[in-house]
């Protein structure tokens, strides 16, 4: 109750209303994700209180779920990559004159994932950080060695590229002063280098710049937004809508708590069990409401589930989650299994913003469609300037260093290679920003052991950790699971 | 060879090469058992084992040179839009944040827009940025003697 009193003092309550509304201009905009819009932003939130801040970040985060299917369903673009597979059913509602119902499904099963998987937050995160209270270092390295591993299985085409990524990110995360020694490394004689590179810096750059670089060769069209009329659906079609929300919420909360799959996955995963459960298949393509409350509650469930290994364990299990945890330790808070001890205030007032945003998100959404649609429709050449400078000066604020410009720029072409060569980029930011507690929880167990790594197997959690994280390498290498990875190609981070 | 694997793969092993050469140079032991350089050094060696394998993997790959960079208007859009941010990083501390800011978008929209609208708009979009961030949120962005 006392998270709801902090999250409803009127600063937090503006800074939500603002994340919200960010977050909808960034899931409406094509070519503007959330990891993208989340990374940019980043930095307006320096001179702000942590609580303030991450509860405006991850307004953007959930935001940008809701904004993504109203360009789905009314001009046949997804806003952002979760909403691809709303495209399908939702825009043959909207072409059929019902883009009222298919919007207000949406956004009812959206309320709904969004809600279940808070109310899980809030249940399960303070019995699972008690649990993991009894995490030493070896347990540590073995859990984030797992979510990792599941990571990089999940996520990119090659599971070669995906540890070359991962590995990328992880020396990078060396470069600086040593925290345990104190030497300095990698610095290559620069002293720009000496604190290290910047995980913003880098995040904007990879997500960011590169966003933009791709978007030189990808730019939409968008069509007409249909009008929006009439919200509600049939009578005959409440009970089979609503089944579809309770499927699609259970699915999609259980996928949001294994890192690497995202919500792209488990709206697709929705999707496809809601044309099997079908009595007639057919519909779907068709314009099946099914095919629209599944997966969009799926997407908003993902979304919300996902902060659950990040509370507890401090373990990012996606890419826009990964630029929030930057942000947690940029504000000097350490997500994690203490963090419900030592930061409770800020915890609870988080979560219950999240309660507060689902519900701003859902009055919003529906009477403005209409106009979130019009927006849809600002050409990319308008919005590209806005982008461009707001992110070079955003990249500036994070030290005041026009070198650190250079480095965005620099990563943001990196990125946009990644992009093209399928190599995921989500992997390098995630171990860039568990790089550096990776390193010393292994330096912590072996010096615990004298150098024995047999401590990773002497202790029960640890060892049932790693032989997860073989059995995981292993079913990846052996599945050749080719043909269920090109539905994860590398483009689809969310 | 036009396989753009052949030679990512090959930059990735150059990388892992550097690193592996840096990490020699940091300790590998330290008055508590592992030092600074023992864990770069072990993953810079997986890094260039995984390099060899993907120059192997990438030669039946079929991501070419040609399909990496946009091709026609779209090339010429992705060069300026480097070239506009390189141009921002160059002048910023010497002309101060809004001409650089100016110039630079300018750079990027004189091919979109009409040369006098992409004056305006650079100048608007520039104006407003610094208005928001050095004004309202007191960020010390780099000025000219002049103020902006």
């Amino acid at each position: 109750m006392n998270g709801f009193v902090q999250a409803l003092t009127w600063k937090n309550l503006l800074f939500c209303i603002l994340g919200v509304s960010v977050g909808m201009f960034v899931g409406v905009m094509p070519g503007l994700g959330p990891v993208a819009g989340t990374a940019i932003l980043i930095p307006l939130t320096y001179g702000m209180e942590p609580t303030s801040a991450i509860i405006m970040l991850s307004g953007i985060y959930y935001g940008a779920m809701y904004g993504g299917t109203i360009t789905s369903v009314l001009i046949n673009i997804p806003g952002e990559a979760a909403s691809v597979i709303t495209c399908i059913d939702g825009h043959q509602l909207a072409k059929q004159g019902r883009a009222g119902v298919a919007l207000g499904v949406s956004a009812i099963g959206s309320f709904v994932g969004g809600i279940v998987a808070l109310i899980g937050l809030t249940f399960i995160g303070p019995p699972l950080a008690d649990f993991a209270l009894r995490f030493g270092p070896p347990e540590f390295f073995s859990l984030m060695l797992l979510g990792l591993m599941m990571l990089v299985g999940l996520m990119g085409k090659s599971l070669i590229k995906g540890f070359i990524a991962a590995i990328f990110g992880l020396l990078l995360s060396f470069i600086g002063i040593d925290p345990i020694s104190g030497s300095t490394r990698f610095t290559f004689g620069l002293p720009e280098f000496f604190g290290g590179i910047d995980f913003v810096i880098v995040a904007m750059g990879l997500f960011g710049i590169s966003e933009i670089l791709f978007n030189a060769d990808n730019q939409h069209k968008a069509d007409k937004p249909a009008k929006v009329k009439g919200l509600f659906p049939r009578k005959d079609e409440w009970a089979p809508a609503m089944k579809s929300i309770g499927r699609g919420t259970g699915i999609g909360f259980l996928i949001g708590l294994v890192p690497g799959a995202n919500a792209v996955l488990s709206s697709l995963a929705s999707y496809s069990i809601e044309k099997k459960v079908s009595k007639n298949p057919d519909r779907f393509g068709n314009g099946a409401i099914e095919g629209v409350a599944g997966p969009e509650s799926a997407n908003n469930a993902t979304s919300g589930s996902s902060l659950i290994p990040l509370f507890t364990l401090g373990l990012p299990s996606s890419p826009t989650v990964a630029v929030i945890l930057g942000a947690f330790i940029m504000h000097g808070l350490q997500p994690g299994p203490k963090m419900f001890r030592e930061n409770a205030d800020f915890a609870w007032a988080v979560i219950a913003s999240m309660f507060i945003g689902n519900i701003i998100l859902l009055v919003m959404n529906l009477p403005l469609a209409n106009i979130w649609g019009k927006v849809a429709q600002v050409p990319y050449k308008i919005l590209l300037p806005l982008i461009m400078i707001f992110t070079m000066v955003g990249a500036y604020t994070v030290k005041n260093s026009v070198f650190d410009i250079g480095i965005m720029i620099l990563f943001g072409f990196i990125g946009y290679l990644m992009k093209k060569l399928e190599i995921p980029i989500a992997a390098t930011v995630l171990t860039l920003v568990l790089g550096s507690q990776l390193e010393s929880s292994l330096l912590q167990s072996l010096a615990i052991s004298n150098g024995s790594a047999s401590i990773f197997f002497a202790r029960p959690i640890s060892a049932v950790l790693l032989v997860l994280t073989a059995l995981i390498l292993v079913g990846t290498i052996l599945a050749g699971v080719k043909n269920k990875k090109e539905l994860l190609g590398t483009d689809i981070e969310i | 060879m036009r396989k753009a694997g052949v030679w990512s793969s090959i930059v990735v092993m150059l990388f892992s090469g550097i690193f592996l050469y840096q990490s020699m140079k940091v300790d590998y032991e330290g008055p508590l058992g592992f030092g600074p350089g023992f864990f770069p050094l072990w993953l810079s060696v997986i890094l260039l084992v995984l390099s060899i394998f993907y120059f192997v993997l990438s030669l039946k790959e079929d991501i070419h040179i040609r399909d990496i960079f946009p091709k026609g208007r779209s090339l010429h859009d992705f060069l300026f839009i480097i070239l506009s941010m390189i141009l921002f990083v160059l002048l910023l501390e010497r002309t101060g944040f809004v001409i650089a800011g100016t110039l630079s978008l300018i750079l990027l929209l004189f091919r979109t827009f009409k040369w006098y609208h992409s004056i305006w708009i650079s100048i608007g979009i520039t104006a407003v940025v610094f208005f928001i961030f050095a004004k309202l949120l007191a960020i010390p962005l780099p000025v000219n003697a002049l103020g902006w």
